[in-house]
């Protein structure tokens, strides 16, 4: 896309219709949006439509957000290109509440109040700042498209306040929340926008303690069933039904694959290790991950769990953990990102499928111990080793050498054969899930934030600004 | 313990036993212990009898009077930290059901080179990890009580989890705190720089005090009532205050100077001052109440709130939600630091985190405009979205952006069609237009901001407003959601 030609974006009507069943949008009014132009022939800003059969409120970023929580279904927020300030700020110049209104305050309000009670996505789908950005980082689930950016302001702020250039790639491209963690997708086409819009819709109720979109289950894939060496994403296509993973956050903290999956037909979050992981050229990050270890439950890899293991709970939909750590590592924060993700684990309500596949040391240990034994399957395969140190890193911890006897780890519902991972998972899933919701009001993961605390690798240890000093001579 | 060579390895190493710790840190005379004669479970590896304790030293004492449960780690017995007799299971679940405050002191791999002791087998470890530490209690502690945990030596695996899971986390400087045991290279992640630290002390005397002073804020359980000191410090005017602030306003000057001047005198307690510096969490107290303060610091980067700015709000907004206790928001901040680090940093999802955090406030909540606010961060911090008590003082800046950037940016195209020469002039103008538009009578209006007052009589307006709140009856505090979020990200 070159700098000259002013790229044409399609309007929010087009998205809509694109990324809808056909014929079922029906826009709203204004809904009383006082930043939108009425006399804007683009003004459409959103409305209701159906998705699969099933009814969604779509708007321009955080807008009309009242309606989907009001009508209890999700809600889809696409970018609106542009905040506050280039949306109503010339026009409500000097009109002081605007410092709310032009925040997107009423919003932002809805936004933090739903505590997660609809399932609401966010599609970057052009240069995103101000509002559009907020609404954002409260979303359940964040596609961008390759080419549009998301920051909290313009490069042009930036280099008005605090002389940094960049261009909008290099302060919020699609590679910056590809490898942070912040987008969930990265979609090469617009089409691909809406189809992963639409699939991860499909694994979700309509709102929290709906009933789970049950499909008819599928056969397994062909994964790799010959044990400790399967890679995370073969090992979950071997368990899961075939073609069901839709993985999130695939390059961010690539020891740890997460998604969403069926199960003979039920909606799973699925947690797997990646022992591989790093192999694809196209991980950055992975390299730093395989020097110091296998990068399963790493300080972001334990962020990157939790935001799932949110989701999953607000909505009701059980989590399969395929569990193959290492051991715990020394990096800043581990302890602080170990015990959220435990407590994430800990808190979480809906039914918890535990499996060792070889060995469960550090953090994934502390995912496992405290499971609830009552409603938890914690399984292993045979030989798969239990302890918070692996043994057999002897050299290093050698007060610990004498504990290699508890290798033999001893599961509370005991060791399965790898090939019977899939059937003991379903047989659980069908025993445990009855008519009630799997969710409750009450429910404490739906309070946590929405998008995790992340810390880069590099941590930012001088941040210069001359935001004040520069603005202030004046 | 492990018999009187050990005790004597840990003095001549210059350090304390686990009952040393305890003596030194509560009320004389009140440790009552439990559990003394506990010994590690499996006799296999353990045949010795004598070596009692079980890897912890605990039980009920007064702290300043007050109940408390503690527990240290024993480390003159093997891998202490690995506690096969459940001991600090049950004493965190004691404190629990007595709803007072649970201590942990760890050192759990203080002194390895003692040679082969007593321990834990491994066999007994596979049957029972994960179930034995206070750890899988505290997941679901939800802030129910105070948990303070200590290092005062090396501290791994299992003797590091309450670390991530307490409300205070002080540590001994040169002590080694890490999820993973040593490594080869020496490599340990920096607790101190990843903020996860709330106070780091020289002595273990200073430890004991920072617990005593840390604990002096904050109810025995959450509903408690509030700690309010006896003495009464009169609430007058104090025009003096205003002189701490320069009313230029590209004019550093110390916020902690503001807040000790604000704070009942003395009563002022940073907690992780040496993390993210541009903003300052602690506790004080204000007529005797005790109240958290969140306060911008235009020392560091102008006051700029960064990334890390916002995990150490929220961790901090987290704690006085949990216990009760009102927060205080001193603002004075061009807005948040926009950067491409920043970005990368995940500033998008770490501001919203702090937006939800006081977004599912239920305390009290008072926040003074002291100099300037813009933008988001104004929308943020300010307490009136929640029915708390918004103040600005008469110099105050307050809109959607810095004037001189908000004018350069909002008459772009003008300032192109100027000829070089004017647009200076022109943006100097357009910058000072927005300046008086961005005066707090503004904001006052459309009570955005509930009151305009002088500088001198911030300790008085938010003094009485306090007093009248704890008046009304607000105990038993029920805690928000916020109780249960982690305590770091």
């Amino acid at each position: 896309m070159s700098q000259a030609t002013k790229p044409v974006y399609p309007t929010l009507g087009e998205h809509i219709g694109r990324l809808a069943d056909p014929g079922s949008f029906v826009p709203a009014a204004h809904a009383g949006d006082p930043t939108v132009q009425a006399d804007d022939p683009a003004a459409v800003v959103g409305g209701e439509a159906l998705i699969d059969g099933r009814p969604v409120t779509v708007g321009q970023a955080g807008h009309l957000v009242v309606r989907a929580l009001a009508r209890r279904h999700p809600y889809i927020g696409i970018s609106s290109g542009t905040g506050g300030l280039a949306r109503g700020g010339k026009r409500n110049l000097g009109v002081l509440d605007t410092v709310w209104g032009m925040s997107g305050g009423p919003m932002l309000a809805e936004m933090c109040d739903r505590l997660r009670g609809v399932p609401v996505v966010s599609a970057v789908v052009r240069h995103s700042f101000g509002d559009s950005t907020f609404f954002t980082g409260l979303s359940d689930y964040v596609v961008q498209l390759r080419g549009a950016s998301m920051a909290l302001t313009s490069p042009r702020v930036l280099a008005i306040g605090t002389s940094e250039r960049v261009t909008m790639e290099e302060l919020g491209g699609a590679d910056v929340h590809r490898l942070n963690g912040q987008a969930d997708t990265i979609a090469e086409t617009l089409d691909e926008v809406y189809a992963a819009i639409r699939r991860f819709l499909s694994f979700l109720p309509s709102f929290a303690g709906g009933p789970l979109p049950v499909r008819e289950p599928a056969p397994p894939g062909a994964g790799d069933r010959a044990g400790p060496a399967s890679r995370g994403r073969q090992l979950i296509e071997s368990v899961c039904d075939r073609g069901s993973l839709f993985e999130l956050r695939r390059d961010f903290a690539p020891g740890l694959v997460t998604g969403l999956a069926r199960l003979e037909g039920i909606p799973v979050g699925v947690v797997a290790s990646d022992p591989a992981a790093g192999e694809s050229a196209a991980a950055e990050r992975a390299a730093a991950e395989r020097a110091a270890g296998d990068g399963a439950f790493s300080a972001d890899a334990c962020l990157k769990a939790t935001r799932l293991v949110c989701t999953c709970d607000a909505f009701g939909l059980p989590l399969v953990f395929l569990v193959d750590s290492s051991g715990p590592r020394n990096e800043p924060a581990a302890i602080s990102r170990a015990m959220m993700l435990a407590q994430a684990v800990q808190l979480a309500e809906v039914p918890k499928c535990i499996v060792i596949t070889r060995r469960a040391h550090g953090a994934g240990l502390l995912i496992t111990g405290p499971a609830r034994v009552a409603t938890d399957l914690v399984v292993a395969w045979p030989d798969a080793r239990a302890g918070f140190y692996d043994g057999e890193a002897g050299e290093q911890h050698q007060q610990y050498q004498q504990y290699q006897q508890y290798q033999q780890y001893q599961p509370p519902d005991g060791v399965i054969e790898p090939a019977s991972t899939r059937g003991t998972i379903a047989a659980h899933l069908r025993a445990v899930l009855g008519p009630a919701p799997l969710t409750r009001p009450g429910r404490i993961l739906r309070t946590w934030p929405v998008g995790f605390l992340a810390q880069n690798f590099v941590i930012v240890k001088t941040l210069v600004c001359y935001f004040v000093q520069k603005s202030s001579r004046s | 313990m492990g018999g009187p060579q050990a005790v004597d390895a840990i003095h001549a190493a210059g350090r304390r036993t686990a009952r040393e710790h305890i003596a030194g840190l509560v009320d004389p005379d009140s440790f009552c212990e439990i559990g003394t004669f506990a010994t590690f479970t499996d006799k296999v590896t353990a045949p010795e009898a004598g070596n009692y304790g079980g890897g912890i030293i605990g039980g009920q004492a007064r702290l300043d009077g007050r109940p408390v449960t503690v527990a240290a780690d024993d480390d003159s017995v093997a891998w202490p930290s690995a506690r096969s007799t459940g001991k600090a299971a049950r004493l965190y679940q004691m404190a629990r059901q007595r709803r007072h405050p649970y201590i942990e002191i760890a050192q759990g791999d203080a002194v390895p080179d003692l040679g082969p002791r007593p321990g834990k087998t491994g066999t007994e470890a596979g049957r029972t990890f994960g179930a034995e530490p206070a750890f899988p209690y505290l997941l679901e502690r939800g802030r129910a009580i105070p948990v303070v945990s200590a290092v005062l030596g090396d501290a791994s695996g299992a003797s590091s989890l309450s670390a991530g899971l307490c409300d205070f986390l002080v540590q001994l400087d040169g002590t080694r705190l890490s999820l993973a045991g040593p490594e080869p290279d020496g490599a340990a992640g920096d607790a101190a720089a990843s903020g996860e630290v709330d106070a780091v002390v020289t002595e273990p005397d200073e430890a004991y005090a920072a617990i005593r002073r840390f604990l002096s804020y904050l109810p025995s359980h959450s509903g408690g009532p509030l700690p309010v000191a006896a003495e009464d410090v009169p609430l007058g005017y104090d025009d003096g205050i205003a002189t701490l602030v320069p009313a230029r306003r590209s004019r550093a000057y110390d916020m902690k100077a503001v807040i000790r001047r604000l704070c009942d005198p003395g009563s002022f307690f940073e907690l992780k001052a040496a993390y993210a510096r541009n903003i300052v969490t602690g506790f004080g107290r204000l007529a005797g109440i005790p109240v958290g303060v969140v306060a911008n610091a235009p020392m560091r980067m102008a006051g700029g709130l960064t990334p890390e700015c916002c995990l150490k709000a929220v961790s901090f907004v987290c704690l006085c939600e949990g216990f009760g206790v009102p927060l205080i928001v001193l603002q004075d901040t061009p807005g948040f630091l926009v950067s491409a680090a920043a970005e990368r940093d995940r500033a998008v999802v770490r501001v919203m985190a702090l937006l939800q955090a006081l977004s599912l406030v239920t305390v009290p909540t008072v926040s003074v405009v002291v100099r300037k606010a813009f933008g988001l961060a104004f929308v943020i911090l300010d307490a009136n979205r929640r029915a708390g008590l918004s103040l600005a003082w008469p110099g105050a800046e307050i809109g959607f952006m810095d004037p001189p950037v908000a004018a350069n940016v909002l008459f772009e195209p003008v300032i192109r069609e100027l000829p070089e020469t004017e647009r200076a002039e022109f943006l100097a103008a357009k910058a000072a237009e927005l300046g008086v538009v961005f005066e707090p009578y503004g904001v006052a209006a459309n009570l955005t901001v509930d009151e305009v007052i002088e500088p001198g009589a911030t300790r008085k307006v938010v003094g009485d407003y306090l007093r009248g709140w704890l008046e009304s009856g607000p105990s038993p505090h029920v805690a928000g959601p916020l109780a249960s979020w982690p305590r770091w990200f």
